[in-house]
């Protein structure tokens, strides 16, 4: 056997320890020290070589992320398939590959209750009809119109928008009863 | 300031794009901006329909996933229209969760998306004011009077402009 043969075996078993060592799982048992250590060397993120390993808590960005590609789907039902794979990558495949996902022990399909009966009750608590009460405006009633003009400022301060807001509400009621006031006149007269 | 999350940051941002270039008809903001998720909104009846010259007090709630789910808008106090329920939630197909719609009824592009704002659903909620959708009613009486009276159903929302501006 001529040297180079040799040279091309011992480079190819070196590379293979080599390669075996770079991929093996990180030893849970070394100390932080070590793993970081280690991590440094082979110049990654303690992140990536955990979370190969060790299962990721789920998180509510995960479930985020399940949510805007499968939006039918249940937290419940995510957070189960995210708590048994780890990653989000394999739940959405489950999800692409079935359609759907079990849901968790004591769930069961969200019900869909039938809006109408829901909603047409006449409600418990409602506000006041007449908006000049509501919004507290009976002094400014009988003021003549302002020339306020659209005032469409953005103010850095949240007291001052939320003084804005509320001024352009009132001009807003105040603009639409005297349309409304001279509009009845006009009918009187007729 | 405790850190803002996703919809928190998307509310504010609309927020402030309503108030510096505000659709005609209507006004829209958080009730305190301490709580983001509450809007109260006024939308102004269009004119040409029996809503006209009135302004209607409504009432908009966010998910806290919004904008990936819809908000809800009620309005307080409730106004007749057919596709109003008698609780003053409204029912159109904007405010409806994204997917395809169990009766086939709606196209999804339809229903609501995150591409959606709250300007687009305002602005359809003042569409539906001057044209009502009797094919998806939600309040059955309403629907009725507004198709089998009409002269009745325009009385009764006039009637109502009256009472709320107090004259």
């Amino acid at each position: 056997m001529d040297s180079s043969t040799l040279a091309f075996i011992v480079i190819l078993v070196v590379g293979f320890v080599f390669l075996r060592w770079l991929i093996s799982p990180v030893d849970p048992l070394l100390t932080n020290d070590e793993t970081e250590n280690i991590v440094h060397r082979l110049n990654r993120s303690p992140d990536d070589v955990s979370a190969r390993r060790i299962r990721r808590p789920v998180t509510d960005d995960m479930i985020e992320v399940v949510r805007t590609i499968a939006p039918q789907l249940t937290t419940g039902q995510i957070r189960m398939d995210l708590e048994r794979t780890g990653s989000v990558e394999l739940t959405i495949e489950r999800y692409m590959e079935t359609g759907n996902l079990p849901f968790p022990p004591g769930e069961s399909r969200p019900q869909h209750t039938d809006d109408s009966e829901n909603h047409n009750k006449p409600p418990a608590k409602t506000s006041s009809i007449n908006l000049i009460e509501k919004y507290g405006l009976t002094s400014q009633v009988e003021q003549e119109e302002q020339n306020g003009g659209v005032d469409s400022t953005w103010h850095d301060d949240k007291e001052d928008r939320g003084s804005l807001l509320s001024k352009k509400r009132a001009e807003m009621i105040l603009g639409a009863r005297r349309r409304l006031a001279s509009q009845l006149q006009k009918e009187n007269s007729a | 300031m405790a850190p803002r999350s996703t919809a928190q940051k998307r509310l504010l941002k609309e927020y402030q794009q309503l108030s510096k270039d505000p659709p005609p008809g209507i006004l829209a903001g958080p009730i305190s901006e301490n709580d983001l998720f509450k809007w109260e909104c006024l939308i102004e009846g269009p004119p040409d329909s029996c809503y006209e010259n009135g302004v209607f007090p409504a009432k908009l709630n966010f998910p806290s996933d919004y904008p990936l789910s819809p908000p809800t808008l009620t309005f307080d106090p409730p106004l007749l229209h057919p596709n109003i329920y008698a609780d003053g939630t409204v029912c159109i197909s904007i405010l409806h969760p994204p997917g395809e719609d169990p009766n086939q009824y709606e196209v999804p592009e339809e229903r609501w998306s995150p591409v959606q704002s709250v300007e687009k659903i305002l602005l359809s909620v003042m569409s539906m004011l001057a044209e009502p959708n009797p094919e998806s009613g939600a309040n059955i009486d309403a629907c009725k009077v507004w198709r089998d009276h009409r002269d009745e159903f325009d009385k009764q929302v006039r009637e109502h402009v009256r009472k709320s501006l107090g004259l």
